[in-house]
């Protein structure tokens, strides 16, 4: 079965006792026992819900792996992952643009518990390379990265974590499973936010993990019940309901960005537009490679001028909506400084390129004319307050 | 509303069907009101304005009944439980004992029922059915008492296209009300009002809907309408729509509001799977022939092609050589991802014997309106096309004939 046939048929098949084509929502909390410790594989929905089981299979399938385990949220996810995994005197090689939720819990909760984590730019391999340590048990990457579409040679850094018999683990939301498989290129992790595309409605908070093979499978397993960041079944529904439109979601969300993303680039109000898609984005040609369906629906530019002038143009949009989050049909926009990455120290976010004039598009799937005349608007009103 | 451009309407589309009306509050998505009543600012006049109980009014429900109309193209919108509820509501707020209605020869199984059997036997109100694709056959069913011409395009299962601006044209010198079950175009690839419709039916639990995971109707006007019994036809559509009480829950309004943001693009991969579907059919040994409104071999392609500009839907319509036997034997081996399943317009595929579709009425007449036991109706799903056709090859392929 190909992708968009995986997504709506893979692990769904109609309802054995009633023939519903939909899946049930098993809205339940625990499961009658045949006899004391004799059940049908479920037993408590902590442990596991049939519903969840169904979203877990098709996340699997989707990615090409062979397990998937779904979470309350993305950091669900890198919490349950992180404890499963690491012990106290352990290291980690990480990105060092990663998602502000990922950096703010492995320094400011994790480091409590005796693990340390280096976090060095991947876009040059040599810097992973020199990170490691004898007691580094992990290179955890996102591919692009957020919020500065950096991208990271995933091959690349599977062979330098192969070479030390180390895992890999790779955050693929922003590229989604439809636009990017890291198991094609020998990863044996990974992570979803699948709150983003994965759902794809802005409806549901949820995360993912998903194994290339066993190795991992018990301490996931065990960890994911222990811990307890489980989905309720309502979300693993919707999350469903979301998964079987996202491969033509994809498609129109990468299409409206790089038409977008050409726009801003030519206009006179923006100093630069980052897109992995442009032929101007450094490493395009390695965006050609990993990325087999498209560049995906998140831009990120920086406007002529400061801070100010970035305010004016958030206040200005009419269809981006100024939240946080991303990968929803909406367009969303967002100032990665003053939101999304105010968990970063100012300092750090200098060095990384998260400058305050820098604005961060989640790109949706309306009318790419309308999106257009929006943002040209609103660069506009920025413009006539400059001279003014 | 009078100047209705469908070329306006559709530059606009998939940036409307993104909206949050009846939304006030600071979340992205609007809450789901999952409340029956509300509590009261003023009593002086409860009925007034404002939320009062939700058979009456809910911001899920009436948010999508604003989209729905704007998607439309018309001025009022109205949502109910079912599309049965919706196509009932409506004909009991605009009908009374002695009128009369000229219906296509054949429409949906639910709507044929109700026409023929309650609506005579309950109501007093008769029901000519006629072949619309030729526009005169309007005129000589006219009667005095005629009230309603009542159209689906394309037709449910012969997917037949009837030319919207022709009827009404005709319907409306005569003073005929013209409404049209719209649920197999979608909004997104037809918009009636556009063509000089008065009102739009749709069962929303089709494309609208879109996940095969809500049940749901709509009704949508153009305008205020005619009056009748000293209210306009607007004003007695709500009164009947809480009378009745077939109202749309939140849940199921929050619900269809957020598929119905993904319908540009399910409908464009449904529409192209389907014409993909329809031409490898039209080859195929197995298949006697094809009825697909995107096939230049259909009667009515040129006509399809003007009402239809974006596509022309995803339902396809099949007749195997084998006759019945030769459908129920294919539909029993037909293997996922395709299911033997009524309804249709889901992500999903789905496939069923277009006679069975009407289990109260007798096969001789359902021969005499083009429903034949060797059609098979396919709605088609947003699966990888090779997957579709791949499956439907393996199970056709013992059913060529020697």
């Amino acid at each position: 079965m190909k992708f968009n046939t995986r997504a709506i048929h893979s692990h769904q098949e109609p309802d054995p006792v009633t023939g519903a084509v939909i899946t049930p929502i098993y809205q339940t909390s625990t499961f009658v026992q045949e006899d004391a410790g004799v059940h049908k594989g479920y037993d408590y929905s902590r442990s596991g819900n049939p519903t969840r089981t169904v979203l877990e299979g098709v996340l699997a399938a989707l990615e090409g792996g062979r397990h998937g385990f779904c979470f309350a949220s993305g950091l669900g996810a890198l919490t349950t992952l992180c404890m499963a995994l690491f012990k106290p005197g352990d290291h980690l090689v990480v990105g060092d643009d990663v998602y502000g939720g990922t950096f703010r819990f492995l320094t400011k909760v994790y480091e409590k518990y005796g693990v340390t984590v280096d976090f060095v730019d991947m876009t040059d391999l040599a810097n992973i390379k020199k990170a490691i340590r004898p007691e580094t048990k992990m290179i955890y990457l996102e591919t692009p990265t957020n919020p500065l579409l950096k991208l990271v040679d995933i091959d690349g850094a599977v062979s330098i974590a192969k070479e030390h018999n180390i895992p890999t683990c790779v955050d693929n939301t922003f590229a989604s499973p439809y636009l990017q498989n890291p198991f094609d290129f020998g990863v044996d992790i990974i992570l979803h936010s699948t709150t983003k595309y994965i759902g794809g409605h802005s409806d549901v908070v949820g995360g993912a993990l998903i194994l290339r093979d066993d190795t991992h499978r018990d301490a996931i397993k065990f960890h994911q019940n222990s811990i307890g960041a489980t989905p309720d079944p309502f979300a693993s529904w919707l999350t469903l309901r979301g998964v079987k439109t996202l491969g033509i979601r994809m498609e129109t969300h990468s299409k409206n960005a790089l038409h977008l993303a050409r726009f801003l680039e030519a206009h006179a109000g923006v100093q630069d537009v980052i897109y992995p898609g442009l032929p101007s984005h450094p490493q395009h040609a390695l965006a050609q490679k990993q990325m087999k369906n498209g560049y995906g629906g998140m831009i990120t530019l920086r406007i002529k001028g400061g801070e100010a002038e970035a305010r004016k143009f958030l206040k200005s949009v009419k269809y981006f909506a100024l939240a946080e989050s991303l990968g929803g049909v909406e367009s969303l926009i967002e100032h990665p400084a003053l939101m999304t990455h105010l968990s970063v120290d100012r300092a750090v976010r200098e060095q990384l390129g998260i400058t305050d004039n820098l604005v961060r598009l989640s790109v949706g799937i309306e009318d790419v004319e309308d999106l257009q005349a929006d943002l040209e608007n609103a660069l506009k009103a920025v413009n006539s307050k400059a001279l003014a | 509303m009078s100047e209705q451009n469908p070329d306006r309407c559709a530059f606009e589309f998939s940036t409307v069907v993104l909206e949050e009306p009846g939304n006030d509050q600071r979340a992205v998505i609007t809450p789901v009101y999952r409340t029956s009543i509300y509590k009261l600012t003023d009593v002086s006049d409860p009925f007034g304005k404002g939320y009062v109980y939700s058979r009456y009014g809910n911001p899920n429900v009436n948010g999508l009944e604003e989209k729905l109309a704007r998607l439309e193209q018309g001025q009022h919108g109205y949502c109910f439980a079912s599309g049965m509820a919706a196509i009932t509501t409506f004909l009991l707020s605009l009908l009374g004992q002695g009128d009369h209605i000229i219906c296509e020869k054949i429409v949906y199984g639910g709507t044929h029922h109700f026409l023929t059997r309650n609506l005579p036997e309950d109501f007093g109100v008769e029901t000519t059915f006629v072949d619309l694709t030729d526009p005169n056959n309007l005129r000589t069913a006219l009667r005095d008492n005629t009230k309603l011409l009542y159209l689906e395009s394309p037709t449910n299962p012969t997917l037949e296209i009837v030319d919207i601006t022709e009827l009404s044209r005709i319907a409306h010198e005569h003073g005929l009300y013209v409404v049209i079950d719209n649920t197999f175009a979608s909004p997104y690839l037809q918009n009636p009002i556009a063509f000089g419709a008065d009102g739009v039916i749709h069962s929303m639990t089709k494309y609208i809907g879109g996940h095969s995971n809500e049940i749901g109707g709509c009704i949508v006007l153009k305008d205020d309408g005619p009056t009748i019994k000293g209210k306009p036809l607007s004003q007695r559509v709500r009164e009947y729509q809480r009378i009745l009480g077939g109202v749309m829950s939140p849940d199921t309004a929050w619900q269809m509001n957020q598929s119905i943001k993904t319908l540009p693009l399910r409908m464009a991969a449904h529409c192209q799977n389907a014409l993909a579907v329809a031409q490898f059919l039209n080859g195929h040994p197995a298949v006697s022939g094809v009825i697909y409104p995107g096939l230049p071999s259909h009667p009515q392609h040129e006509l399809a092609k003007k009402q239809m500009p974006k596509g022309f839907g995803g339902m396809v319509t099949a007749e195997l050589h084998g006759g019945r036997p030769a459908v129920l034997d294919f539909l029993n081996r037909l293997p996922h991802p395709f299911s033997a399943a009524v309804s249709l317009g889901g992500v999903e595929s789905l496939a069923f014997p277009a006679q069975s579709l009407y289990p109260l009425e007798r096969q001789e007449d359902l021969e005499n309106r083009g429903v034949t036991g060797s059609m098979v109706r396919l709605s088609i799903g947003i699966e990888a096309i090779g997957d579709l056709t791949r499956v439907l090859d393996e199970t056709l392929k013992p059913l060529v004939p020697a």
